[in-house]
Formats: C-alpha cells, structure tokens, sequence
C-alpha cells in the first residue's frame, strides 16, 4: 500500500512537472544549454586545430590503433572486477549494519577527492618492485598491464560504488520485506528484488566506471608508465604526443571525443531500453 | 537482465585477462613504426636478447623513438622506451630500482640523478646540445627583435619556471644579465611547468614570445621561428645519457648509449634539429644557473 502510495506520487511530480508549462520548459531548456555550452562546448575547439591531416596523419592512426586498443581492453577488465567486488560492497553501503557506516562510505569515496597522481604514487609504493607487497610477488606488476588494470580500478570504482549503492538504497524496503515473508533468502531477495529494481543506477553506474577507466591518466603513467604497445593508454598517447607535436596530440584527442561520444551514445541506449523512464 | 549482465561482465573479464594481461615486463604488442622486427641480417645483439628499458624525458622523443628502432632493427635487441617529464621518470626508476637507461630532456635532471646515486656516473655521455633561442610565432607577428622587446607592455611573455625547469632558469638568468628581470617579471603571462609546457604556450596562442631551445623551431618551422641570442647570453645546456645504476644488462645498456652517440645517430639528431655542437664551449654560464 505504502509502495503504490510512493509510486503515484512519484507519477503526479512527473506529470506536473510537464504540465508546467512553456516557460518552465524554456528556462530548463537555456539553462541546460548554458550548462552544456560551458562544459562540452570548448571540445568544439579540437576540430579548429588542424583537423583533417591531424587525423589522416599515418603516425598518428597508428598510434591511435595501439593505445585506443590497449585503452579498451584494460578498461572493460577494469570495469568488469570493478562491477565484481563493487556491486556487494554497494549493497553492503545500502543495507548494512548503520554502525560505522559514516566511515566506510568516507574510505569508499576517498580515492574520488584524491588527485589520480597521488593513488599512482600510492600504488607504486604499495605494489611497485620494492613496494610493501609488491616485493614479495614473483612477477613485478608495475609497468605492465596489469599495472594499467590495477590503476584504472582504483580511480574508477569508487564511482560505480557510489551510484550503484544510491540506486539501492532507493529500492523501498517493503518489497525486499515482502520477499522475505515469501520465503526468499537475502540473496536471492536482492537478486530477484532489489537489484531488478536499481538496474538504472546500476546500469549507469557501470557506464560511467568504464569512462572514468578510459580517461585514467594520472595513476596510470606513474604506476604503469607509457610503454607504446604496453602500457600507453589513449589519454597517456595524447599526453606523451603533446609534449613534441601538438597536431597529432590534437588529432588523438579527436579520436578520443568521437569514440567516447559513439560509445555514450550506444550506452544510453541500452540502458534507456533496460531500464524506460515512466513518463 | 541483471543476471544476463553479471554473467557478460564475468565472460568479457575473463576471456580479456587471458588476452591482454599476459603477466611479465615482455609482453609487449609488436609495434610497428618505433619497434620493427630485426632484419634478416641483423648484427649480432650486444647482449642477451633481454628488452632494455629506456626512461627518457619527453625533449629528446622524436629522435629518440626512430635511433631506438635503428637500434633494434640493428641488431635486433629490443628497446621499450618510457617518456614523460624528466623529474617524474626520474622518480619511477629510482623507486622502483628498475631499468636500463636514463635520458633526461636536459643535463640538470642527470645531475640530480647523480646525487641520488641512481646512475653510474662514469657512463655518462653528451648526446646533444640546446641552445637558447628567443621563440616566437612564425611571421614574428610581433615583430620581436631581441630581449629587449620582452619589456614592451604589448608582449605576452612566458618562461619555464625557474628553479623547477632548466629552461625557467636560463630565462631568468638571460633576463637579469640584461637588466630586464625587474621589468619582465611582474608581466610574464605564466611560468611553464617544463620545457615542452613552455613551447605549447607559444604554439596555442597564450604567449607572443618565450626563451626556449632553437630545436623547437627547427621541429615545429611552420610554426614556429627562433631569434638567436647573442653568443654571451646563450647558457647552452645538453641532453645526456646514462646507465641506470640497478641495470641488470648494463653492458647492452652503454653499447646502447655508444650507438645513440655514435657519428651514424649524429645524422638522426640532427636531422630533427638537435645540435651537435656547443656555440658557447668555453664561456661559463654566470649568475648561478
């Protein structure tokens, strides 16, 4: 009774909302363009700068080729163990015990208000061939792929554990306790209930992880460094090609743009078929 | 559907790690271009057949990626070169006491190396000279002459930051033998955080002159052009090399330092705009640089 309460609520807001009016829709419309123009705008700026032969340039495909490649490889295994160990911590961050749940969600969140750079430094000292267990290891991680993995998880996870763990927390308790009563156990309750429920969240969750993998630069290039073929992902390419030839950099960075924006594009709508707003 | 996608994750996770994490440090993708296959009649490899790895500053990368596939081509050794700022590659090989060669975009950063024990000092060898050079857009839009035009209110200028970039001191040092610092200094639009950060200033447009290396101009000529300072004021620093103390193939690595200093790479230096020579041997730079 309370859910269906909930959810016709929910139905009037977004019916009103719409009804509103047209100049209601008009000042959302200018603000979101503003907003838009502020922040995706100036990436208009990359087609100014030669372009065409930036983009036509042998050399520069060719690298584009390898790090676009080495990029997406690292950050789909990246988002893959991210979704692993992140969608029980997130669930544990929504259901558990609320002691010390402060906390746990500060250390969740913690590596999202630190600069990349300093969890590349952190890594290195941790897990590099003198680091505190990265000595003991019988094959040395850093500079290697998998030191390209590593890095992209720990900057990314953090944002699929937040937003899957909101999502979940919105899922309204009375159905899960409804599943009980029915004889579900608590896995099979947030199998069959509460993640069912959060799949939008989660679904974003998991798309914005992998973004956040791919545009990984800091903790990558202390930790894995940029090795061409190895460990030079897109954006340590961009960097590397910038510091001698502006024109190529540019001319990745328009690669870059165009795959991430085709790739958003396909992932919107995915999750907009798995998960249809209600209008 | 969540289930379907638990299960997807898990496949694409699995099958990808088995492809692309190959454990090791030689698990590098044949790279066409910087890293060729050796040639059926390479030269014996001066050593064990082992990858050396490079950790080089970014001011010496385009000739250094085509002398590294020479090099390999050569003698079929393979080289996997790291690059980024001097400083910070720095760091990664000290701390991890791991690789083979060091090369920094200019001499200060070998002599830090040099007082944190992390090379043999005895390897250490001149690949190139840079020179300073006023840097200007092509066209002189400005009409920049000499330093002395650094002073006019209509002049962006930028330098390197001194005391952390090699060329931040030149710039200074150049600036205050003139008698300019004074004058300059509250003006300068930005402080380039390295040499290459101080050379994108001037090709994106948020500088109209900066002192640099002439090399700039000679690689970026549709660019960029350089003013030649007089031989008193050019403090000509070099790019070196030298032989990471932890090396575990340190003759392989000096037979690759030799071949990168040797007449035959002189021809690959020179031609992407690295001198060979120092103008100003003999003249000692002042003021502390």
């Amino acid at each position: 009774m309370a859910w269906h309460r909930t959810q016709s609520q929910g139905t009037r807001r977004r019916r009103s909302l719409a009804s509103m009016g047209g100049w209601a829709t008009v000042f959302f419309l200018v603000v979101t363009v503003v907003y838009l123009l502020f922040t995706v705008g100036p990436l208009a700026g990359l087609f100014t700068y030669a372009p065409c032969s930036a983009l036509l340039c042998p050399s520069t495909l060719e690298i584009a080729r390898r790090a676009l490649g080495l990029s997406l490889r690292c950050s789909l295994i990246a988002t893959g163990i991210a979704f692993m160990i992140g969608l029980p911590a997130a669930i544990y961050l929504a259901r558990g015990p609320s002691r010390g749940r402060v906390l746990l969600d500060s250390l969740v969140e913690l590596p999202i208000s630190l600069p990349p750079l300093v969890l590349g430094v952190a890594l290195l000292l941790v897990w590099g061939r003198r680091g505190l267990f990265g000595q003991h290891l019988a094959e040395p991680i850093s500079f290697t792929a998998t030191a390209v993995v590593i890095a992209q998880i720990v900057v990314a996870a953090p944002f699929f554990v937040r937003i899957a763990k909101t999502s979940i927390e919105h899922v309204p308790h009375s159905l899960e306790e409804a599943s009980r009563t029915l004889g579900a156990g608590t896995f099979q309750t947030y199998l069959r209930v509460t993640l069912p429920l959060a799949r939008a969240g989660i679904l974003s969750g998991i798309v914005t992880c992998w973004a956040r993998a791919m545009s990984e630069f800091g903790a990558t290039i202390m930790f894995a460094g940029s090795f061409p073929g190895r460990t030079q992902t897109l954006p340590t390419a961009i960097y590397m090609t910038m510091q001698h030839d502006v024109s190529a950099s540019v001319g990745l960075s328009v690669i870059m743009l165009l795959f991430s924006a085709a790739s958003f594009v396909v992932a919107q709508t995915c999750i907009a078929r798995a998960a249809p707003l209600r209008r | 559907m969540l289930r379907r996608l638990v299960v997807v994750c898990l496949g694409v996770a699995l099958c990808l790690g088995a492809g692309a994490c190959r454990k090791g440090t030689g698990e590098a993708a044949p790279a066409p271009g910087v890293q060729p296959a050796p040639s059926a009649d390479a030269e014996a490899a001066p050593g064990n057949g082992k990858a050396l790895t490079v950790f080089a500053g970014s001011a010496s990368m385009p000739a250094l990626e085509e002398l590294a596939g020479n090099y390999e081509q050569r003698y079929g050794a393979k080289v996997d070169i790291t690059s980024g700022g001097s400083g910070s590659v720095l760091t990664q090989f000290s701390q991890e006491q791991f690789g083979d060669v060091y090369i920094p975009g200019s001499d200060d950063f070998m002599d830090k190396a040099e007082a944190k024990d992390a090379v043999v000092k005895d390897t250490r060898t001149v690949l190139v000279y840079l020179i300073p050079a006023i840097c200007v857009a092509k066209g002189n839009p400005k009409k920049v002459k000499a330093v002395a035009d650094f002073a006019r209110e209509d002049i962006r200028v930028v330098i390197g930051e001194p005391k952390a970039v090699c060329l931040g001191d030149i710039g200074k040092w150049i600036l205050e033998e003139t008698d300019l610092w004074s004058k300059v200094e509250p003006r300068i639009a930005s402080y380039g955080g390295s040499c290459e950060d101080t050379l994108n200033k001037l090709l994106l447009g948020e500088a109209d002159a900066i002192i640099g290396w002439d090399v700039f101009a000679k690689q970026q000529s549709d660019k960029i052009e350089a003013i030649d300072l007089p031989l008193e004021l050019s403090g000509t620093r070099n790019i070196p090399a030298a032989v990471i103390k932890w090396s575990e193939q340190p003759e392989e690595a000096q037979a690759l330092i030799d071949f990168l200093a040797s007449d035959e790479a002189k021809g690959i230096w020179a031609k992407h705009g690295y001198a060979l020579e120092d103008p100003s041997r003999g003249m000692a730079l002042g003021g502390g640089v």
